[in-house]
C-alpha cells in the first residue's frame, strides 16, 4: 500500500509543473508524396516536415504580424489566384513601398536549389530573410522585432510550442515553419501533368507547340526543361543591351553574370503575368515574340540565345527563331498546357 | 579448443588486413584546344576549318569509368562522372583505392543505350538532369555534352554555336575509350579532352551545320566520326 502512495506523490511531483504548455508535444510527420515523373523533394534534415510546422508556416504566410507595421503579410505579393505571384509589375511594400523585380511564384519551391531572381540564397529558409528585413517590402530592423511581435501573442507560442517544442520563439524556428509551408506548394495536375499521365489526349495545336518547345524550333526546354519547367540556373535572355539590373552579378561580383537572372518555373505561366525580373511583358504573347526576334545583343548574352545575330533558316539580315503565326499560337497552346486550376483553388493552401 | 580460437583470430588479423599494397589515385580532368589549356569566352581559338571560336559553356558526361589492374581486377570508379566547368568541384575524383597499379582505363563518351534512359538520372546531385537531359520528342535520354560559344563567320560576323550531341531518335552516338597506361609509379592521372578534335577529321564548320545541331543526324555523325581522339591520358 505504501508503494502506491509513494508512486502517486511522485506523480504529482514530477507532472504539475504550472509554467509547461498544456499541450504536449507531439508533432505528426507530414510526408511529401512525390508526383508522377517529379524527383524526390529534399527535406533538411534539421527541418523535418510535420503538421504542426505547416501550419504554424501557413499561418505566418498569411499574417500581417511579420511586417514592420502589421501592414503586409508574404501573401499580399504572393497571391494564390496568381500562382502565389503578383498581378501588379511590382509590389507595394510597406508605406506604399514599391519593389524592384516581380514577385516570383511560389510553386514547386522545394526542387529548387536557388531561390530569389539574383539566387541570393540556396535554402528555403534562408531565403524568407531578404523579404523580412528588404526596407521595400516588410521593413524589419532585426529578428527582435519579430520574435517580439510573436511572443506577445499567446496563440503563436502554443503554436511553436507544438511544432517546434520550444518555449521561446526564435528565429529559425520562424524560418523553418514558412519553409515547410512553401514546400507544400506542389502543382502537379496541370493539362500537361494528366496528358505525361497518360490522362488526356492533346489537341494537334498542344502537341505541335510541345515539339516547338522540346526541340531546338522553339528551343525552350535548354532553359525551361525538366519537369518544373525551369533549369535551376541563370541566364541573360537578351532583354536588354545595357542592364539596369545587374541579377547576379549583385551576388558573385563577376562580370560574366551580370543581366543573368534565375530561369523562372513556366508551370501557371497564364496565371503569373507579368513576365521577366522586371515583369515588362504582360502576355504570354509578348514573351514568345521576345524569343521569337531573337533578343538583344549584350556581352553575357547565354549562347542558348543563339539566333540573336542569326536565324536557323540562313536568311540574311533575318534574326530570331523565324516561327509562323500558327507556330507561336501553338507553342502558347503547349504553354497554356501548364495551368493546374486545382493548385490555385487549393482549400488547404488558404488560411 | 582455446588455442584454435586464437590461432585463428592472429591468422585473420594478420592476413586479411592487405590493405598497406592498396593503391591510392586520383583523376583530374583538364581541357584543351589543341596545346593550350582552355580559358573560357577567349574568343581566340581556331579550329581545322579556320574558324576563331570561344567556349562560355562545357559540361559533359563520362560513364562507366573503369580501371584495368595490374592484377586483372578492374576497379569501378563511377556509373557516370558529370563534368561541368561551371562546377569546379566536378574536376576530379579524389581517393580512388587501386588493389595494383591502373594499366588501363576505359569510360563511354556519353551514356551507351542501355544506360540512356528518360528520367533514370532524376534524382542524381549537382543538377544533373536539368541540365543534360535529352528531349523525348528526339529519342529521350541524356545529353553527352554541351559545348557552347561564339564565332566569327565567313563575313567575321559574331555567331553562336551550340555543340550538343546525344542520342538522336535513338541512335547510340557514344563512343568507347580504353587507354593504356605505360607509366608504373603514379598517384595522378589527367583525363584531357583536347576540344579542337570534336572538330577536325573529318572537318567540321560551324557556319555550314549552323548554331543549333540537335536534331542534325549528319552533324551528330560528324561529331561522332572524330571522337577517337578527344581524350587522352596523362601521367604526373
Amino acid at each position: 500500500m505504501n508503494s502506491y502512495r509513494v508512486i502517486v506523490i511522485v506523480f504529482f511531483l514530477f507532472s504539475c509543473n504550472p509554467n509547461d504548455p498544456q499541450v504536449n508535444y507531439n508533432p505528426t510527420p507530414y510526408e511529401i508524396i512525390t508526383p508522377y515523373a517529379f524527383p524526390d523533394m529534399i527535406i533538411p534534415l534539421d527541418n523535418p516536415m510535420t503538421y504542426e510546422g505547416v501550419f504554424l508556416g501557413k499561418k505566418l504566410f498569411y499574417d500581417n504580424i511579420l511586417s514592420s507595421d502589421n501592414s503586409i503579410s508574404c501573401s499580399s505579393c504572393h497571391i494564390q489566384n496568381s500562382s502565389f505571384s503578383d498581378p501588379n509589375q511590382y509590389s507595394l511594400g510597406v508605406n506604399s513601398q514599391i519593389g524592384i523585380r516581380h514577385s516570383s511564384a511560389l510553386i514547386n519551391l522545394g526542387y529548387n536549389d536557388f531561390f530569389h531572381w539574383d539566387g541570393s540564397t540556396s535554402s528555403l529558409e534562408e531565403q524568407i530573410s531578404r523579404p523580412l528585413f528588404t526596407h521595400f517590402e516588410m521593413n524589419n530592423v532585426d529578428w527582435c522585432e519579430i520574435i517580439n511581435r510573436l511572443s506577445y501573442d499567446q496563440e503563436y507560442v502554443d503554436l511553436f510550442y507544438e511544432a517546434f517544442g520550444v518555449n521561446e520563439i526564435d528565429s529559425n524556428q520562424v524560418k523553418k515553419a514558412i519553409a515547410q509551408f512553401e514546400r507544400t506548394l506542389i502543382s502537379s495536375d496541370s493539362r500537361y501533368d494528366k496528358w505525361l499521365r497518360g490522362e488526356v489526349l492533346f489537341t494537334d495545336e498542344e502537341l505541335d507547340g510541345l515539339n516547338i518547345f522540346f526541340t531546338e524550333r522553339g528551343d525552350c526546354f535548354h532553359c525551361h526543361g525538366g519537369i518544373n519547367f525551369m533549369d535551376n540556373t541563370f541566364h541573360n535572355n537578351g532583354l536588354d543591351e545595357v542592364f539596369s539590373d545587374l541579377g547576379l552579378y549583385e551576388v558573385t561580383s563577376d562580370p560574366l553574370d551580370q543581366g543573368l537572372f534565375k530561369t523562372p518555373t513556366l508551370r501557371n505561366i497564364e496565371y503569373t503575368a507579368p513576365y521577366m525580373h522586371d515583369g515588362r511583358f504582360s502576355s504570354i504573347d509578348e514573351v514568345i515574340d521576345h524569343y521569337n526576334s531573337g533578343g538583344v545583343y549584350s556581352s553575357t548574352i547565354d549562347p542558348l540565345m543563339k539566333y540573336v545575330n542569326s536565324n536557323p533558316f540562313g536568311i540574311p539580315g533575318l534574326t530570331g527563331l523565324v516561327l509562323t503565326e500558327q507556330e507561336k499560337n501553338n507553342l502558347k497552346a503547349f504553354l497554356l498546357t501548364l495551368s493546374d486550376e486545382v493548385f490555385i483553388q487549393n482549400n488547404y493552401f488558404q488560411p | 579448443m582455446k588455442y584454435f580460437f586464437l590461432f585463428f583470430f592472429f591468422s585473420a588479423f594478420f592476413f586479411s588486413c592487405d590493405s598497406d599494397d592498396d593503391i591510392n589515385i586520383d583523376i583530374q580532368f583538364r581541357h584543351f584546344i589543341d596545346e593550350d589549356i582552355l580559358v573560357l569566352n577567349t574568343l581566340a581559338y581556331t579550329n581545322q576549318s579556320g574558324e576563331t571560336y570561344s567556349v562560355q559553356r562545357l559540361m559533359y558526361v563520362l560513364s562507366d569509368l573503369r580501371c584495368h589492374c595490374e592484377n586483372g581486377q578492374i576497379v569501378n570508379i563511377d556509373n557516370y562522372k558529370f563534368v561541368n566547368l561551371d562546377d569546379l568541384n566536378s574536376l576530379d575524383i579524389n581517393n580512388i583505392t587501386l588493389p595494383s597499379i591502373c594499366t588501363s582505363i576505359s569510360f563511354t563518351f556519353g551514356f551507351s543505350n542501355s544506360q540512356n534512359v528518360s528520367n533514370l538520372y532524376i534524382n542524381e546531385p549537382n543538377n544533373f538532369h536539368n541540365l543534360m537531359f535529352w528531349p523525348d520528342v528526339i529519342g529521350g535520354g541524356y545529353h553527352y555534352i554541351k559545348l557552347e560559344g561564339k564565332y566569327y563567320n565567313s563575313n567575321q560576323e559574331e555567331q553562336f554555336y551550340n555543340t550538343h550531341t546525344g542520342s538522336l531518335n535513338g541512335v547510340d552516338y557514344s563512343w568507347d575509350y580504353t587507354i593504356d597506361i605505360t607509366e608504373t609509379d603514379y598517384n595522378l592521372l589527367y583525363i584531357d579532352m583536347d576540344i579542337n578534335n570534336f572538330y577536325n577529321n573529318p572537318v567540321y564548320n560551324f557556319e555550314e551545320f549552323g548554331s543549333g545541331i540537335m536534331q542534325n543526324e549528319n552533324a551528330q555523325q560528324f561529331i561522332f566520326n572524330n571522337l577517337s581522339d578527344v581524350f587522352s591520358i596523362e601521367i604526373n
